[in-house]
């Protein structure tokens, strides 16, 4: 039973942020990686999304216009998270959970002992996505170290 | 572990002076009067030596030995024969018997020949000692300038003339194991055997056959007996890494073997005494994991004598700087490079970052840096660029500050950092001197 840094990230087009970090920080620990994704479509986000392909088709750009609503399939970039962590000679694997995310993680770990830490990515993270309180909670309830990974500015180059 | 001497002798004068002699000599005997007897007693017990007579009703002393040298290879036979018969000597000596002796015997002779044994299962002991410290370093090097390390190592001091089970507690990658040695190293049992196993990294068969060992059988290719780490690790200490991951089954054995310090091979009928310290690690919050009833509670408190907690790596901030030169020096030889240390930036980012991975991950980014820096410092170029770019951090789920708390250790921070000076913090901090005051003198 090889232990396992569990990288949690919403299923949208930021989910692979972060995942460089774990992969980097499973090689020094000799650990393997889950994935845990979990399905939050935000309406404002797809709404945005018509918004902006409407515009693209107002000014005949259909062709792009397709292309911001053909959504990208997911199972195809869960792949290459998957296929990243291998080619790094991490073992990985994938779960999916619903919305929810203190549940989620906390349903994961209740019988997986082997999971060293909860890496949360910026995709979590970033943009209020999740509460001081969630995380608080989230905390308690993991009794696993959690990181939290945010975008910065780079403030010491 | 008293070294246990089986007799097996007819004649009610032999053996009475045989065992008489042996006992008063500190050796433990057990006895029987045939061969049949014997190797019942054989089956139930562990022995280091079987005197046994040839000539003996119903098994005969070269079948006994037939039996042992097959099922308990570990025990070495003494052959006792007559007058006249050292042609049974021979055989039996080809059979595998270690020595014989000839009636009537001299009983100094057969302390001799006991003694010669002894003595060579101490030597094998030592030698196995010997071996697990090959490729190890006894000299340990612990860097400990913050507070909470030194307060470990004094602890580790302390613990020198004791020989009590320790459990050792800390995120992966502080340092446990590195501290179970220096306890090792330091202590009583120092020149003899450290072993570990991790025990995360098997499935539970695995980890059964290398802790307890097997016996001849036991299971499809056991082909011959194995002693298990626990049997190897007697008189000395055995480390078990990730305790939290022994399943309950082997948790039931091990409470046996840290009780009464015995325990029984896979597919073994008899108990194996032994006399072993056991050093345990864990990064899980075991208590959490006792009252969920996946970690026997009677087994924690056994190991659990004496814990000592290693804090994070984010937590003694104060050791990452002597560390960081710590590491460079240990792998700077491997590298051509002439690098002096780090530059301020380096340093800050290095300082700021909250290391999940602890000591190890400090040491992986020390010696990934050595590889790529150019010049005669490590820049912030040369640390990976997640730490640079993305702000990481940890959060211990045993230690969530409150509000307060995280007001005194801030409004603490700046004190220091204004060389102590109350009223420039309390400016700094735009509150009075007295709501200062305040916040420091709260518990």
């Amino acid at each position: 039973m090889k232990k396992q840094l569990l990288f949690v990230t919403y299923q949208n087009e930021d989910r692979d942020e972060g995942l460089t970090y774990a992969i980097d920080l499973a090689q020094t620990l000799e650990d393997g990686i889950t994935i845990l994704l979990v399905n939050k479509e935000r309406l404002e986000e797809r709404f945005e999304d018509i918004m902006t392909a409407v515009a693209f088709a107002e000014e005949s750009e259909y062709e792009t216009a397709r292309e911001v609503m053909r959504r990208e399939n997911p199972e195809g970039q869960s792949n290459r998270m998957i296929d990243q962590c291998k080619t790094s000679g991490i073992e990985a694997n994938l779960q999916t959970a619903q919305d929810g995310i203190v549940g989620a993680i906390s349903g994961f770990l209740k019988n997986k002992t082997a999971v060293d830490m909860v890496l949360l990515s910026p995709s979590i993270t970033k943009n209020g996505n999740m509460s001081a309180r969630e995380l608080q909670r989230l905390v308690k309830t993991a009794s696993r170290p959690v990181v939290t990974i945010a975008k910065q500015e780079l403030q010491h180059a | 572990m008293a070294f246990k001497i089986l007799v097996a002798e007819d004649e009610e004068i032999t053996l009475n002076n045989i065992v008489d002699t042996l006992q008063e000599e500190g050796y433990k005997v057990a006895y029987s009067r045939n061969g049949t007897e014997a190797l019942q007693v054989i089956e139930k017990d562990h022995f280091d030596v079987l005197i046994t007579d040839i000539k003996m009703p119903g098994m005969s002393g070269i079948e006994l030995l037939d039996k042992v040298r097959v099922h308990h290879p570990e025990t070495e036979v003494i052959i006792i024969t007559g007058f006249g018969s050292i042609s049974s000597a021979v055989e039996a000596m080809k059979k595998g018997a270690v020595d014989y002796i000839t009636k009537p015997f001299d009983l100094d002779e057969l302390l001799l020949k006991a003694g010669k044994i002894f003595q060579q299962r101490s030597l094998k002991k030592e030698n196995i000692a010997l071996r697990t410290f090959v490729g190890m370093d006894k000299k340990i090097s612990i860097i400990a300038r913050s507070e909470g390390m030194r307060r470990i190592l004094e602890r580790v001091e302390e613990l020198k003339g004791s020989d009590v089970n320790i459990l050792l507690t800390g995120e992966t990658g502080v340092g446990k194991s590195l501290i179970a040695k220096a306890i090792h190293f330091t202590g009583k049992r120092q020149n003899m055997p450290f072993l570990s196993i991790n025990c995360a990294t098997f499935t539970e068969e695995l980890l059964a056959s290398e802790l307890f060992g097997y016996e001849r059988g036991a299971f499809t290719g056991a082909v011959s007996t194995k002693q298990g780490l626990v049997e190897i690790a007697d008189t000395g200490t055995l480390f078990l890494d990730e305790i939290a991951e022994l399943p309950t089954n082997l948790q039931a054995k091990l409470l046996k073997v840290v009780e009464e310090g015995e325990f029984y091979r896979v597919g073994g009928t008899r108990p194996i005494k032994v006399d072993a310290r056991f050093i345990a690690a864990t990064n899980q919050n075991v208590k959490r994991l006792i009252s969920e009833g996946r970690f026997r509670e009677d087994l924690y408190y056994r190991l659990n004598i004496m814990e000592i907690y290693i804090p994070p790596l984010r937590e003694r901030i104060d050791d990452i700087k002597p560390l960081s030169y710590f590491f460079l020096k240990k792998h700077l030889p491997k590298s051509s490079k002439k690098i002096a240390g780090f530059t301020d930036d380096a340093m800050h980012i290095l300082i700021n970052y909250s290391f999940p991975g602890n000591v190890r991950e400090l040491e992986n980014i020390i010696e990934r840096a050595i590889i790529l820096e150019k010049t005669g410092l490590i820049t912030p170029e040369s640390l990976p660029r997640a730490i640079r770019v993305l702000q990481i951090d940890t959060i211990d789920p045993d230690k969530v500050l409150t509000i307060d708390e995280l007001v005194k250790e801030y409004v603490e921070k700046v004190v220091k950092m204004l060389g102590g000076n109350r009223s420039k913090a309390a400016e700094a901090l735009g509150i009075s001197r007295t709501s200062l005051w305040k916040i420091l003198k709260e518990e």
